[in-house]
């Protein structure tokens, strides 16, 4: 249980505040309604980028990091299909501070041309870090475009390609900017040593003359259900080969969303789950094999990713996989086996309660999907799914007309022994 | 009033720190267990600390296999057994091996303290190592490896290493792919017959701890006699014969330069280390450190380029590293020279001096806070032999720095011209 209050300024800005004792620390986290989702296919890697430029000089003060820094905060910043989303940390003698800064990178930026500049090319180096320059780095860049053909989830955060970074303009930057960046596209959330007599007058102080922006009207192309298994095959310079299987999924607010979680979470979380203990300790078949969910917006993609033993082919792996798979629709969880991973995830909200920052960031999180309160019903849903459901949803999800199927093989080289 | 956007608010200077204090126990068979009780949540983290690092192998990799072996079966659970248990309580066991020393770490609910603990005691103590799941292991393990090997940033650490401390020493060796079929289930019998005796653990216990916490922990540690010799360390040769070159190895292919350069540095317990800390966290320790802030601020030439200083039981190491764009590496190199010498031929001015200090202050707050946090600081007290306040207390030593402190910290112990660089990428 998350105990908070919530109240909204007059422009919009929903503000949300939880009062944590057992820290000196206040968390401040800004989400945006804003995600990659949102760019034109042809100008992608804006939402990223535009995080990087969030930190370049606002309207009255020239650098985000040294004034923070200067009163002993931290912070960082996140940008993915759906969101972006900033967070400081800071002592709470010195709270002020961060609403200054915030609320000023709300009000404008200053968009300077060397900022745009460094970040550009600070941007391009972390594409080539995260997806040129480590084996496997590319993978995503191949699922995305193989599982979506329409939805704007077919690229990744960082860009379709590192030309759209590379051609960015200060004008398209700026126009981003106005439609997302104001306080009805935002939620405010405050975690730690705070009350709401402490943060209201600090919030109407700084953020209530911030303007309030137009709407933001999403109209997403719907991805069209699809119809026929496909399959990819690419050849790296990696030493092993690499399997990649993807299905659809229903979006977040599905009544079904959190019985696809708790099938990942039999099939993969923890040392005893299904697929680890069967087909990595047992049969050695994978020497790693994961099954997760994107936990994305919009329906979203349920993902088998994994590394066959060496010796064994990617056909092999792959039908070995598909028994298993075929064993979750056939049969029907048992009693003990669902009980232990609602275990597992009680004790995983438990442990997420032990951070001020996460608790923030959850709490924005629900209320951009939804609402706040949400957030507290949720161990509620998961404690209610049954056998039943889990055997029904996974019949719908893992159907093979339905996957997406990557293989990743490894150049041969020269002095591969038979 | 006018709201006025152009003023900053003022600020309060952060110079205390208070943490809760360690109470040293003593189980009822003399085993030694620190606590720190603290936190809003009902659970606790276990650390379990061995003298059973890699210092006290003789052959490579078996400190490593002996510390991942003991969960896959016990006397009287099996590796499933151990595995869905602990999965159905909720708790999370983490096993870890350093030079020094061998971890096992468990996170639980208090409610299932007593279940979780009995099956760790079971492991640490009495664990079976079947043959048959060390291959299975070692082949995964292997393959990670491998894959590692193919990054620039795996060579350059690793090239670093070897040419700091030698490509035998203690803290310098490292493990190659071959070394992965020679291990064998006795090698690790053998190896933990040795390092794993009771006699020299230690138990670190921190969240909300209660007296029925301290009654469980002797429930299970606390009544086996504490057989087997006080463990010695090995004596490690700290005489170094590095030179400060700059080395280039070439990687083709890649698409960006690892860079890793540095030398040997002070230990926490010197009485310059806080002031040594400061002056490189200035250097390359955080976001608005000169090296970030040249480097990738102002010329774009990497995602990221950090400073630290790394510690084992006996030695500490100073290090930058980064990977950069590969066709700025070369001039990136520069500019990074030209940072370290700009700290030790010229004075800190004051503001960007008092900027670190708080920043600092501020990030030692956060540290000594919760449950998890506390626990480790608890930990680095044992292991490196320090006061129960030398963290809270590094805050006064950082507060009441002076330029002059700073300039004569860089040229005592960050001269460009003692270090060692090296390049791994396309060039």
């Amino acid at each position: 249980m998350i105990e908070f209050n919530k109240f909204e300024l007059k422009n919009g800005l929903t503000v949300i505040v939880h009062q944590d004792l057992s820290t000196p620390i206040i968390a401040m986290n800004i989400l945006y309604k804003v995600g990659a989702r949102d760019e034109n296919p042809n100008k992608t890697g804006f939402a990223h980028l535009f995080e990087h430029l969030m930190f370049g000089g606002s309207v009255n003060i020239p650098t985000f990091d040294k004034p923070l820094e200067k009163a002993g905060g931290e912070n960082n910043a996140f940008t993915n299909s759906d969101i972006t989303n900033y967070y400081i940390t800071i002592p709470k003698e010195n709270l002020e501070t961060a609403f200054w800064l915030e609320s000023d990178r709300m009000l404008n930026l200053a968009f300077t041309d060397k900022s745009l500049e460094v970040q550009r090319q600070v941007v391009i180096e972390e594409f080539k870090q995260s997806y040129l320059n480590q084996p496997y780095g590319d993978v995503w860049l191949l699922l995305k475009p193989l599982a979506y053909q329409t939805h704007p989830y077919q690229w990744n955060t960082i860009g379709k390609d590192i030309t759209h970074i590379e051609n960015a303009k200060m004008e398209d930057v700026k126009s981003f900017y106005k439609k997302y960046y104001h306080p009805n596209n935002a939620i405010l959330v405050l975690s730690g040593n705070i009350s709401m007599d402490e943060a209201k007058p600090l919030c109407e102080k700084w953020f209530a003359n911030i303007p309030a922006g137009p709407k933001v009207i999403r109209e997403i192309p719907v991805e069209p259900e699809q119809k026929e298994a496909r399959q990819l095959i690419v050849e790296r310079e990696v030493p092993s080969d690499a399997l990649y299987i993807t299905f659809h999924m229903k979006d977040r607010l599905h009544p079904d969303y959190q019985s696809t979680d708790l099938l990942s979470d039999i099939l993969s979380n923890g040392p005893s789950s299904r697929l680890y203990r069967k087909l990595v300790k047992e049969k050695g078949i994978f020497a790693e094999l994961d099954a997760y969910i994107g936990g994305d917006i919009d329906p979203g993609l349920f993902i088998f990713s994994g590394k066959p033993s060496v010796g064994i082919s990617l056909e092999q792996a792959e039908q070995e996989l598909w028994v298993e798979i075929e064993r979750i629709k056939e049969q029907e969880v048992e009693e003990q086996e669902l009980q232990k991973v609602k275990n597992k995830l009680e004790s995983a909200m438990v442990f997420g309660e032990v951070s001020i920052l996460n608790k923030a960031m959850s709490l924005a999180y629900y209320e951009s999907i939804s609402r706040a309160e949400d957030l507290n019903l949720e161990v509620e849903k998961y404690r209610k799914i049954t056998s039943k459901q889990l055997q029904r949803v996974a019949q719908e999800l893992f159907t093979k007309e339905k996957s997406n199927t990557l293989y990743y093989k490894a150049k041969k080289s020269q002095h591969e022994t038979k | 009033m006018k709201l006025n956007r152009l003023q900053a608010p003022d600020l309060r200077e952060i110079s205390k720190i208070s943490t809760p204090k360690i109470e040293k126990l003593s189980l009822d068979n003399g085993m030694p267990l620190w606590v720190i009780n603290t936190g809003s949540q009902e659970l606790v983290k276990v650390q379990i600390s061995i003298p059973a690092g890699t210092i006290y192998q003789h052959q490579s990799l078996i400190a490593f296999f002996t510390n991942k072996i003991l969960k896959e079966g016990s006397k009287h659970f099996s590796a499933s057994q151990i595995a869905e248990r602990l999965d159905f309580y909720g708790a999370f066991l983490d096993t870890k091996v350093t030079r020094d020393q061998a971890y096992v770490n468990v996170f639980c609910l208090n409610k299932h303290l007593n279940s979780v603990l009995e099956i760790i005691a079971d492991l640490l103590t009495k664990p079976i190592m079947p043959q048959k799941e060390l291959q299975t292991i070692i082949e995964q393990e292997k393959q990670g490896f491998a894959i590692q090997m193919q990054k620039v940033k795996s060579i350059s650490h690793r090239k670093f290493n070897h040419y700091i401390f030698g490509e035998k020493h203690p803290y310098g060796r490292l493990a190659q792919l071959n070394d992965y079929g020679q291990v064998d289930v006795d090698h690790l019998k053998h190896f933990f017959l040795e390092n794993y005796q009771m006699k020299n653990w230690h138990i670190f216990l921190s969240g909300q701890v209660s007296k029925e916490s301290i009654i469980i922990l002797n429930r299970h540690f606390g009544q086996i006699e504490r057989k087997g010799k006080q463990s010695e360390k090995p004596i490690i040769d700290l005489h170094y014969s590095y030179q400060a070159k700059r080395h280039f190895i070439e990687h083709k292919g890649a698409m960006q330069t690892s860079l890793r350069m540095g030398k040997v540095s002070l230990q926490r317990h010197h009485p310059d280390y806080f002031l040594l800390s400061l002056s490189q966290t200035i250097l390359g320790g955080f976001f608005g450190s000169r090296l970030m802030q040249n480097i990738r601020e102002d010329k774009g030439y990497t995602y990221g380029i950090h400073s630290m200083i790394s510690h084992h039981q006996q030695a500490a190491v100073f290090s930058i590293s980064s990977e950069l764009g590969s066709e700025f590496a070369h001039k990136a190199l520069e500019e990074v020279y030209k940072e370290i010498k700009r700290l030790r031929t010229e004075k800190v001015p004051d503001d960007e001096l008092s900027l670190v200090k708080n920043y600092m202050a501020g990030g030692l707050l956060k540290s000594l806070n919760g449950p998890f946090a506390l626990g480790e600081m608890m930990r680095m007290v044992k292991e490196y032999d320090l006061s129960q306040d030398h963290f809270s207390d590094s805050i006064h030593a950082i507060q009441a720095a002076t330029s002059e402190d700073v300039l004569r910290m860089a040229q005592k112990y960050l001269n460009e011209e003692d270090m060692l660089s090296i390049m791994v990428g396309n060039h």
